[in-house]
């Protein structure tokens, strides 16, 4: 984790500030996931990017997961993550941050007494990297949940590489680490996602 | 100010109670101890994959290993549920994660057993993750794996398996040497497993006493993951034969079910 964000904030130092500020654009993205852990499972995402005022730096996401499927309708479990944040700066350069608040909302379906999985929302913070260079834009959120017995961080770089002007195509990995407070019994996980990106605007 | 307060109070009283707990599994929970003896003349205590109870799972008077009853667990070539051929009682929550767990049951293979190809005799199967969000039948369909431990009935002989890997279904290996036996007659398994995902879990198992899985220079636990994650396995026990139609009817009669914590509490 720690080496993955010290190359960001390396490469974001020496690259150069880009004219189009895709700050402003609404977007909405899908992507695929399938390597976890130690064997594949699909997972599939939805996410839209909203500004809220054109002339503040305050956004709007949403995202959505479904588990189980490649094909996003699940029968099993979703999420369902909202997140209001707050750029540093209003137009793209190098290197900038943002901060924010959310929700994590764990929607479980399953319906099998095997199953210990309970739905449940928690508070999320998120600070992040954000920078571009040309056609490459990245980002580095850091999530971080609290629950009612513990805490998760969770790091999801993501590299974009811009097709046109509507559409990018990005790959996203996703690295948890959960704790649980009482016994100090922690896991990592992580995973794969690949996606487009598509502007709105 | 008094109404600024009580929205506060509200909001993080809900957000609090709203909150749930962290998705990953708290190690060494405990599990119910287990008695299966079927003394009461039912199967009731378990959970079954069986096409038919009346037919495939009854109890009988002979033989039996304790007591005056035992199961008789008969699979028909066409019995197929729950995408396998298969007559299997099961029990939940009792191969969690972190966890150390004696298991015995006494099994007798009927004289008429005609079959020579796999059978298994009992497993301790994998789950998905439900806690982070998994179930069993992912879209697109993932490849099936055995379990990560099975003993298996093939040719008269026992083979204690484990597999490796849980997507494919090539990583399955012998744990010790296969015991040749004989039909027509009681034995008596006990197994003793430290559940986890990395090589520090092991098993250790005996038949009528004397241990079946190898010797490592200090006792015969055998060490090797023996979880795909941390959601536990599950125990089922009777006649799995898979996508593998049997040919014959087979009978396999049982005994003396139990789960407990240490060696005597479940020896029959």
């Amino acid at each position: 984790m720690r080496k993955v964000l010290f190359l960001c904030l390396l490469v974001g130092n020496f690259i150069h500030a880009q004219e189009q500020n895709s700050l402003k654009k609404n977007t909405i993205s899908v992507d695929f996931g399938s390597l976890r852990n130690r064997y594949i499972y699909p997972k599939t995402d939805i996410s839209f990017t909203y500004s809220l005022i054109k002339s503040s730096a305050f956004r709007l996401s949403v995202r959505l997961r479904s588990y189980g499927t490649l094909y996003f309708f699940s029968k099993s479990a979703y999420d369902v993550t909202p997140l209001v944040e707050y750029y540093f700066s209003k137009t793209e350069k190098p290197i900038y941050f943002s901060t924010g608040i959310g929700l994590d909302a764990r929607i479980r379906l399953v319906n099998d007494s095997r199953s210990t999985a309970t739905s449940s929302a928690e508070p999320l913070v998120s600070i992040a990297i954000h920078g571009n260079y040309k056609k490459v834009s990245y980002s580095v959120p850091l999530w971080t949940r609290w629950y009612t017995n513990g805490i998760s961080y969770t790091i999801l770089p993501q590299i974009n590489w811009e097709l046109n002007e509507k559409n990018e195509l990005f790959i996203r990995y996703e690295m948890n680490f959960l704790r649980i407070s009482k016994n100090v019994s922690k896991e990592w996980n992580q995973d794969v996602f690949v996606g487009l990106k598509r502007s709105l605007n | 100010m008094n109404t600024f307060l009580r929205v506060l109070y509200t909001i993080s009283t809900l957000f609090f109670f709203a909150c749930g707990k962290v998705p990953t599994t708290e190690p060494n929970q405990p599990f119910i101890p287990f008695i299966g003896d079927f003394e009461n003349g039912t199967i009731s205590g378990f959970h079954y994959l069986v096409v038919d109870t009346t037919k495939n799972t009854q109890i009988v008077t002979y033989p039996a290993r304790k007591g005056k009853y035992a199961l008789k667990n008969t699979l028909k070539p066409e019995d197929y549920i729950y995408n396998g051929y298969r007559t299997e009682l099961v029990i939940y929550n009792c191969a969690k994660y972190k966890s150390d767990v004696f298991y015995g049951f006494s099994f007798w293979v009927d004289t008429n057993y005609q079959d020579t190809s796999y059978n298994l005799i009992c497993q301790w199967q994998d789950l998905p993750y439900y806690i982070q969000g998994e179930v069993w039948e992912p879209s697109p369909k993932l490849q099936g794996s055995p379990p990560p431990i099975a003993l298996i009935y093939v040719n008269e002989t026992l083979e204690l398996k484990m597999n490796d890997s849980p997507s494919t279904n090539t990583k399955t290996f012998l744990v010790g040497k296969p015991l040749t036996t004989e039909k027509g007659k009681w034995y008596d398994l006990v197994a003793h497993i430290y559940w986890n995902e990395d090589n520090t879990a092991y098993q250790e198992v005996w038949i009528n006493g004397k241990p079946i899985t190898p010797f490592n220079g200090v006792d015969h636990k055998y060490y090797h993951r023996n979880l795909f994650n941390r959601a536990g396995n599950y125990f089922k026990f009777g006649q799995y034969r898979g996508k593998e139609k049997s040919e014959h009817t087979n009978s396999i009669y049982f005994d003396e079910v139990k789960i407990g914590s240490t060696y005597n509490e479940v020896a029959p």
